[in-house]
């Protein structure tokens, strides 16, 4: 079921009246409806994915409780390594079998022997599992650290791994955050509802508008490439830009506003990372649940920047290659986490990594100063390269397109139109980037009266807008 | 919460009064006559592409010969060269493209409709207009009529108040026939003085500028299976180049020497390409254009004869 489609917005009216007026008595109820709803959102796609889900939470669930019950170290780390090697090997098994095994094959090739790939099998994606078994691997590590209680209330456990919410494109929710809430009683909070509503309006204009939009541009530039000059490819690559971050906090947006529904707070995603300036903030402020993952469960394990310089360049190309490997079995991926590596090194060799952790740029203030535009604009301009690997089929085509781009000037620039796409979106981004939960909490200052003619017509602007791209599509991060 | 509940009655109800607006005013004015109430296009430009294709389908064993063209083809109304075994209907839609064409040309196959001629008209909009674009475009996006259900998107679209306005039949407008020939006929649009036996005036083309060529790769490749289709099924294909102003050519300079390139590369492929004109321009004149992109029926009528010959 997709957040942009009318099967959802029926379904989340009917589970809004379940939630809050049906099943809000009882706290074992109301998570009871919220497992069996998340069921349904996930079955929708698939119903044989359940088994998936099921399977994992199962063993999470048992090796949770044995972890927090055993007091011998060596067990521990055995039930640890368990849960691992279990969540590894069906993300592995459902997502990189026939990468490993075609690029066996070719490297076989290479070597000059003759190899068939009989091992490739007919394997379908299940939606999200990337999202789903990282959850539940960090609620295990989590136990194994002694930073968090398993719960032994199932239905409850089952319901964090599968909150529908976050469940197929994250935000990958942390137990410590999340399950608390599900333990909890909620209650109903008016300001967090109108803000949720707020935020499910705005993703879906980043998804529906302005995603969906530049999404034909970019798949023809892409897919036909050698036919365009460079400044069709320059567009192509600056679309695809704007293109996967809508269509990627356009979904953590409307998850996050759909849970405040439901008196839930998720983590933030995304925090503007496009008015960065350097890398290092970027990767502080793109995909932020991913990023805070690999480095509490993989970057400080290997010792982060604790050790040698060399150790910790190791560990940074580690870091980076890992995340672009978790994307996709596709090469592309993985030149895509080491170009974002290679940005990352000089920054944190001049130990400017840490820089602009506190203040966002021009914070409080109507324009960034010239330096501060500078530094986004190179920022931005490298990120804008580097994607061209992340969306090309395959190395060698990227290379070829980003050769093209600095080549080949004589095509006359079509596509122009996306330009007003890419300028809205920058510009209300601007204006809301002090703000990214869209509290709007200066408006309180001013009447009711005026406030609701506002709404309302931001809700017609809102509804026009979608309207006029009733047909759109499923969202790039549902692949990963 | 039953604060909460009186503001989302509120949003819901301005969302509800937008959509019955939008419905009431799509249902009633139909201006792409996707939902099947209307019928006539008078200075109103439907969802030519769905509607022609449906109605060809609806008329399978009506036509056997097709003109497929961007809007240019308009003007070339075919069906003049009727015969009692060969029936023309004009495919012409406005930015049509080639991958479009293509895929119209399978769906009638598919739906058993016997082709003798299919003649292909391209211009610089063969390399520069996408299909993809095409996608939310209410005017051009591609709807399968043939299963009868609600096109929900075209009832909920924005009003347009361009094309509520009426237009007025003295002056100069396009009648877009879908449902007859497929032709355009442009009404008022010519001054009271073009004879008859007017003649064109003809500027060559002495343009050298250089500049490289780009790939054509996609073109080419949609051209080629076309080819190797008509041949398996004998059918006559001949690609069409639209001749060009004199004005529209220095306006649009680097886009029509592209097209000239990619002419020559097909014409060195040996794909069967007839070019009016050759290496002229069309001096502008009222008598034979309606603006400087889209020829009258003179010229329509001149490249009607040539076709003829080149076919003999």
């Amino acid at each position: 079921m997709l957040f942009n489609s009318i099967e959802f917005l029926v379904f989340l009216v009917l589970f809004f009246v379940g939630y809050w007026f049906v099943f809000h008595s009882k706290l074992k109820w109301q998570n009871a409806f919220l497992l069996i709803a998340s069921y349904v959102f996930y079955g929708w796609w698939d119903y044989r994915f359940l088994t998936l889900i099921l399977l994992s939470t199962l063993v999470d669930y048992y090796i949770g409780l044995a972890l927090y019950k055993s007091k011998k170290e060596r067990e521990r780390k055995l039930l640890l390594w368990g849960s691992i090697l279990f969540n590894l090997s069906i993300l592995g098994f459902f997502k990189y079998f026939n990468f490993f095994v075609d690029s066996w094959v070719d490297l076989t090739h290479a070597l000059g022997y003759e190899t068939q790939s009989t091992w490739s099998l007919q394997i379908i994606l299940p939606v999200g599992i990337s999202f789903y078994t990282f959850q539940t691997m960090s609620y295990t590590i989590d136990i194994y650290r002694n930073n968090l209680k398993p719960t032994s209330d199932f239905i409850s456990f089952a319901t964090f791994v599968a909150f529908f919410p976050q469940l197929v494109a994250g935000p990958i929710e942390r137990a410590t955050n999340l399950l608390p809430q599900i333990l909890q009683k909620r209650n109903f909070n008016k300001e967090k509802a109108i803000q949720g509503l707020r935020l499910i309006a705005w993703g879906l204009v980043k998804k529906v508008v302005i995603a969906d939009t530049l999404a034909l541009k970019v798949d023809d530039i892409f897919n036909n490439y050698t036919d365009f000059g460079g400044g069709v490819l320059w567009l192509g690559a600056l679309y695809f830009a704007i293109q996967i971050y809508c269509d990627f906090s356009g979904y953590s947006d409307m998850a996050i506003g759909v849970s405040k529904l439901l008196g839930i707070e998720l983590k933030s995603n995304f925090k503007f990372p496009y008015f960065s300036r350097n890398i290092g903030e970027f990767w502080r402020r793109w995909h932020i649940s991913l990023s805070t993952w690999f480095r509490d469960y993989v970057y400080i394990p290997l010792g982060g920047s604790r050790g040698s310089k060399w150790l910790s360049l190791r560990n940074i190309f580690i870091i980076f290659l890992v995340s672009g490997f978790w994307h996709g079995a596709n090469f592309t991926f993985i030149v895509w986490g080491a170009i974002h590596a290679a940005l990352f090194v000089p920054i944190y060799l001049l130990g400017r990594n840490r820089k602009h952790t506190k203040t966002s740029v021009a914070q409080h203030k109507m324009l960034p100063s010239f330096i501060e535009l500078l530094q986004m604009l190179s920022t931005f301009l490298a990120v804008v390269l580097a994607w061209v690997f992340f969306r090309s089929k395959n190395v060698t085509q990227a290379i070829d397109y980003l050769t093209l781009m600095f080549t080949s000037f004589d095509f006359p620039p079509i596509y122009k139109s996306g330009l007003y796409s890419v300028g809205a979106l920058l510009l209300i981004d601007w204006i809301f980037k002090d703000d990214e939960r869209l509290r709007f909490s200066k408006l309180k200052k001013y009447d009711k009266r005026f406030i609701r003619v506002g709404e309302a017509f931001c809700i017609l602007i809102v509804v026009y807008l979608v309207s006029l791209n009733l047909s759109s599509g499923q969202f790039i991060y549902f692949q990963f | 919460m039953k604060s909460f509940l009186r503001n989302i009655a509120f949003y819901a109800s301005i969302i509800l009064l937008y959509f019955i607006a939008t419905g009431v005013f799509n249902y009633n004015y139909d201006p792409y006559g996707i939902l099947g109430n209307r019928k006539e296009f008078i200075g109103i430009r439907p969802n030519e592409h769905s509607l022609k294709v449906q109605h060809v389908l609806d008329n399978a064993s009506i036509y056997n010969s097709f003109l497929f063209s961007n809007s240019k083809g308009g003007a070339l109304h075919f069906n003049q060269l009727n015969t009692t075994d060969e029936k023309w209907y004009n495919m012409t839609y406005s930015l049509g493209t080639p991958e479009e064409f293509y895929d119209d040309i399978l769906r009638f196959l598919k739906h058993n409709i016997e082709i003798k001629n299919l003649v292909i008209a391209l211009d610089d909009g063969a390399i520069y207009e996408r299909t993809s674009a095409h996608e939310n475009q209410a005017s051009r996006k591609f709807i399968s009529l043939k299963e009868k259900k609600v096109n929900w998107e075209y009832l909920f679209l924005p009003i347009s108040f361009k094309k509520m306005q009426q237009v007025d039949t003295s002056k100069k407008h396009i009648v877009h026939d879908v449902f007859k020939d497929g032709n355009y006929y442009a009404k008022n649009a010519h001054p009271s003085n073009c004879e008859l036996d007017k003649k064109p005036v003809l500027v060559l083309n002495s343009d050298q500028i250089s500049i490289p060529s780009v790939g054509f790769s996609s073109q080419l490749k949609i051209f080629k299976e076309l080819q190797k289709l008509c041949e398996k099924l004998e059918i006559n294909l001949v690609f069409l180049a639209h001749p060009t102003s004199k004005e529209n050519y220095s306006k649009s300079t680097e886009r029509l020497v592209q097209f000239n390139k990619m002419i020559g590369v097909m014409k060195n492929e040996e794909l069967p390409i007839l070019v009016p004109f050759e290496n002229y321009l069309i001096q502008n004149d009222d008598c034979f254009w309606l603006d400087r992109h889209h020829y009258s029926k003179k010229i329509g009528d001149t490249i009607l004869s040539l076709y003829t010959e080149y076919k003999l």
